[in-house]
């Protein structure tokens, strides 16, 4: 009961949030200097063409106006037209998302694959060698520049030794499974295409481990720090001269603790990995969000870049409130209020 | 506890085993038939509508898909020829053109296409809202209001239409010839129209045409993907059935594919990566001129040493062309003084301006300005033609002026910004691209030479009432010997007195893969699908 009031205010709040964040990009994007028109019609466009493209858009009108059309078309789930390639909004970011959301998912498994038993051995191995290469590692995933690493990698997996495939979702010389939820290896799964689920996981590996290196770095560094001071406190000592066994003790009984703050990294960095994974998408020409919004900036696409903004805010609020609830989950003395 | 580890490390390492096996998987055409190109600019595809496409990402996939009254020969783009019109005739005063269609054209849905088609295509490229190329068709007088009087079908194998002024049948035809001028299949079209918008929803996904390939899949910034029009009759099938257009952002990625055989044609090649692949056996590098140019354009108002013509051929001495060419371009590019680029009617090949410092020392202190000035220069963030960044072109302009006493402060903003201030008539200075429209003089003379267009000279604020007087009545002459004397002369002022240094003309660099055959390119008709065929 408790846990659902909180929701619910959480969500009330939320939509201030929105309504704010809604505010504050139309304000930017409508006053930075750069001109949609002239970025949609190009350099050879006269000028009658550009005033008629200007009024057909509506940017004639003035700023208020203009915010009050908007916002009177967002409650009726209306994103608008992007300028650039004429479709609702909504349809790009439906197009667009579920890749994301494919590749984000697939590169959190991995981070926390690595990311979470690094740690713990980094941790139960303080100071010695164990320790020393997770730490390298660790520091690699978090400093290393993510377009050096997929370059890299690509470089070698797929130009030199031709173990993995090339950029995209799928090779083109695969059927693609028919279009069910977006995510091309959920889509082959649910449809029984074995061939394309297979092509379609052997192409997300290199950007997944891409992605999910960088977070896995995160992880595993959080994971170590926290386990380490879980291990000191009484409560171990307590398991241990218990008499049980020590595997027992740190896995049921000090991981639990420690992965209170690695629960919040995970999330968070979920949510940022599902607004931010540009560079990934664009060296992997992975059909996702971020490419979809880097473009949407170049071009001045305002309709595009409000819509964008708002579904990355909906995103970021959504994880920090699963964090939130998890917490809960992980750790009895939390309380809602 | 370490069982179920055990089992769950397993169930990972045999998951991602299974994964990594490359396995053959099912196809509708094998790599024969199918032609990939990577191509790092096909984000800017606003639409596969031909009669709104504009960009290149639109019109090369478009041209495959539809075919126009008229074309170009390869190769020769003075020469139109017959492609749905079998014939054309051109009254004396240039105002009149009547076109006999061929009997037996087909659209991909089985329709015959009629001068119903035609009329319709028009009437939408007129019609259509947001239309960035409607400007091609509406500076000939045809707009929403005059088309339904302009352009008329009197039996379903003619169309006719009058101009309400004369316009060069060079130009006319070569406008007619690109790919905004495509005929689509009017009936499918109509029978998908929705809240009045010309069917363009519908053609956004969709293609209604009669040329050898029909859309497939279009994802936006992702393919393009064709397949073989069944119904094609204009000439022989092509061999090759499938034709897959990648967009990939990066030249690295590029180049790797077209290594592993995942492309066969690499797009966005640096000049250094060309010139590597030159010494592989397995590819070739294939070259042509672009009709473009690059610019550097001078205000003549907002900086007063420009408003003096001595100052601004001082600016098109100090610039070492030669120099450019060969260490930023590596070869990428060849020189253009003219405005007209080599390819077209009234190129003009003898170039008056070398890089001789002297010489514009002294214009300049002829001109009053022997201690030089300052300018600012506004470039965008855009890669410039021939591949390289416009930073690294400016800081060599930066450093010839300055070997004059020109000193230039360069600012580099977004694109669209930039266009925004030089739309405004408020640039110092700019350095720009400027690529063909329609393959004809008049595409380079109007905007550079005539200010009543509105376009580049009057953005600098040049005006010449004899050029323009020049450049209007060219606009509206056949293509004769007094057409191209007309042209020379623009030529000559342009160099002499004209706001622009012209840098460059860029060539068109491509990896191609050594299994393509017969492979013909142009910058106005594309790739030759039609005569390709692969190993």
């Amino acid at each position: 009961m408790n846990l659902l009031r909180f929701v619910a205010r959480r969500a009330g709040l939320t939509m201030f949030v929105l309504a704010g964040v809604t505010l504050i990009t139309f304000v930017i994007s409508h006053v930075v200097p750069a001109d949609p028109v002239a970025a949609y019609l190009g350099e050879h466009a006269p000028p009658a063409l550009v005033e008629k493209v200007r009024h057909q858009i509506g940017l004639d009108k003035p700023l208020p106006v203009q915010y009050v059309i908007y916002m009177r078309d967002l409650f009726h789930g209306n994103l608008g037209i992007s300028i650039m390639d004429n479709r609702p909004v909504s349809q790009d970011l439906a197009q667009y998302l579920p890749a994301t959301v494919e590749l984000s998912t697939a590169a959190m498994m991995v981070a926390i694959a690595i990311g979470i038993p690094t740690g713990v051995v980094s941790a139960l191995y303080k100071d010695r060698w164990p320790d020393q290469v997770a730490r390298v590692f660790a520091l690699g995933g978090t400093s290393l520049p993510v377009f050096y690493v997929a370059l890299l990698l690509l470089g070698v997996l797929y130009s030199k030794l031709g173990i993995l495939p090339g950029p995209g979702q799928l090779g083109i010389y695969t059927q693609p499974p028919p279009h069910l939820t977006g995510m091309v290896a959920v889509d082959a799964l649910l449809s029984g295409s074995w061939d394309a689920l297979r092509d379609a996981c052997r192409h997300l590996i290199l950007p997944a481990f891409v992605l999910g290196y960088y977070s896995a770095g995160l992880i595993t560094r959080m994971t170590r720090g926290s386990l380490l001071e879980v291990l000191r406190q009484d409560y171990v000592r307590t398991a241990r001269a218990k008499g049980l066994a020590e595997g027992r003790v740190v896995l049921r009984h000090a991981l639990r603790n420690a992965l209170l703050p690695t629960v919040t990294v995970i999330g968070l960095t979920y949510g940022s990995l599902l607004s931010g994974a540009v560079l990934t998408e664009t060296i992997f020409s992975w059909p996702g969000l971020g490419r979809y919004a880097t473009n949407s900036v170049i071009s001045v696409d305002i309709p595009a870049v409000l819509g964008v903004t708002l579904v990355i805010a909906v995103i970021y609020s959504m994880a920090n409130l699963a964090v939130d609830v998890l917490y809960a989950y992980l750790d009895p003395q939390v309380r809602y209020t | 506890m370490r069982r179920r580890l055990l089992v769950g490390v397993l169930a990972c390492v045999l998951f991602t085993a299974w994964a990594a096996v490359p396995g053959g998987f099912a196809a509708n055409y094998g790599s024969q038939q199918t032609v990939v190109i990577a191509d790092g600019s096909l984000s800017d595809a606003v639409t596969m509508d031909p009669n709104l496409a504009y960009e290149r990402s639109s019109t090369v996939p478009d041209h495959q898909m539809y075919s126009t009254l008229v074309t170009f020969a390869r190769g020769n783009l003075t020469q139109v020829q017959p492609q749905v019109a079998q014939s054309w005739d051109v009254s004396k005063d240039a105002r009149t053109y009547t076109f006999h269609l061929k009997h037996g054209v087909v659209f991909s849905s089985g329709n015959p296409l009629t001068a119903d088609d035609v009329v319709y295509s028009i009437q939408r490229v007129v019609n259509l809202p947001k239309n960035p190329a409607s400007w091609l068709i509406t500076q000939m007088g045809i707009d929403d209001k005059t088309v339904s009087a302009t352009v008329k079908a009197p039996d379903p194998y003619t169309v006719v239409i009058a101009l309400p002024k004369p316009f060069s049948p060079g130009a006319f035809l070569s406008i007619l010839a690109n790919p905004v001028a495509s005929i689509v299949d009017s009936k499918t079209v109509k029978a998908h129209v929705q809240n009045n918008d010309w069917g363009n929803a519908w053609l956004n996904d969709h293609s209604a045409g009669s040329g050898p390939f029909v859309l497939v899949k279009w994802e936006r910034s992702v393919s393009i993907e064709l397949g073989p029009n069944p119904t094609y009759n204009l000439g022989a099938v092509p061999s090759i059935k499938r034709i897959v257009l990648l967009n990939i952002a990066e030249n690295t990625v590029q180049r790797e594919m077209l290594g592993r055989g995942d492309a066969d044609i690499a797009w966005d090649l640096s000049a250094s990566q060309i010139a590597a692949l030159r010494r592989e056996p397995k590819f070739f590098v294939f070259q042509t001129p672009d009709l473009a140019m690059e610019y550097l354009g001078m205000d003549v108002k907002n900086v007063a040493a420009f408003g003096k013509a001595g100052v601004r051929q001082a600016v098109k001495y100090a610039i070492d062309y030669d120099g450019i060419i060969k260490d930023l371009l590596t070869g990428n590019g060849t020189p253009l003084q003219g405005v007209i680029p080599k390819g077209l009617f009234g190129y003009e090949p003898s170039l008056p301006f070398k890089h001789d410092p002297a010489r514009a020392k002294s214009l300049l202190a002829e001109a009053g300005f022997g201690n030089g000035f300052t300018a600012e220069l506004l470039i965008g963030t855009a890669v410039q033609a021939g591949g390289i960044s416009g930073a690294d072109l400016a800081a060599k302009i930066k450093n010839d002026l300055g070997a004059v006493g020109i000193r230039i402060n360069v600012r580099q903003i977004v694109g669209s910004e930039m266009l925004k201030t030089y739309r405004a008539q408020q640039a110092q200075m700019v350095m720009l691209t400027w690529f063909v429209d329609y393959p004809d003089a008049d595409d380079f003379a109007k905007p550079f030479g005539d200010y009543t267009q509105k376009s580049l000279a009057w953005r600098l604020n040049y005006a010449n009432d004899p050029l323009s007087k020049l450049v209007g009545q060219a606009a509206e002459m056949q293509n004769t010997p007094e057409r191209a004397a007309i042209y020379k002369k623009v030529n000559e002022t342009m160099a002499q007195d004209g706001p622009f240094a012209i840098l460059y003309q860029p060539l068109v660099s491509l990896g191609v893969s050594k299994r393509i055959q017969n492979f013909l390119y142009d910058p106005v008709n594309f790739y030759d699908f039609l005569v390709m065929t692969k190993q």
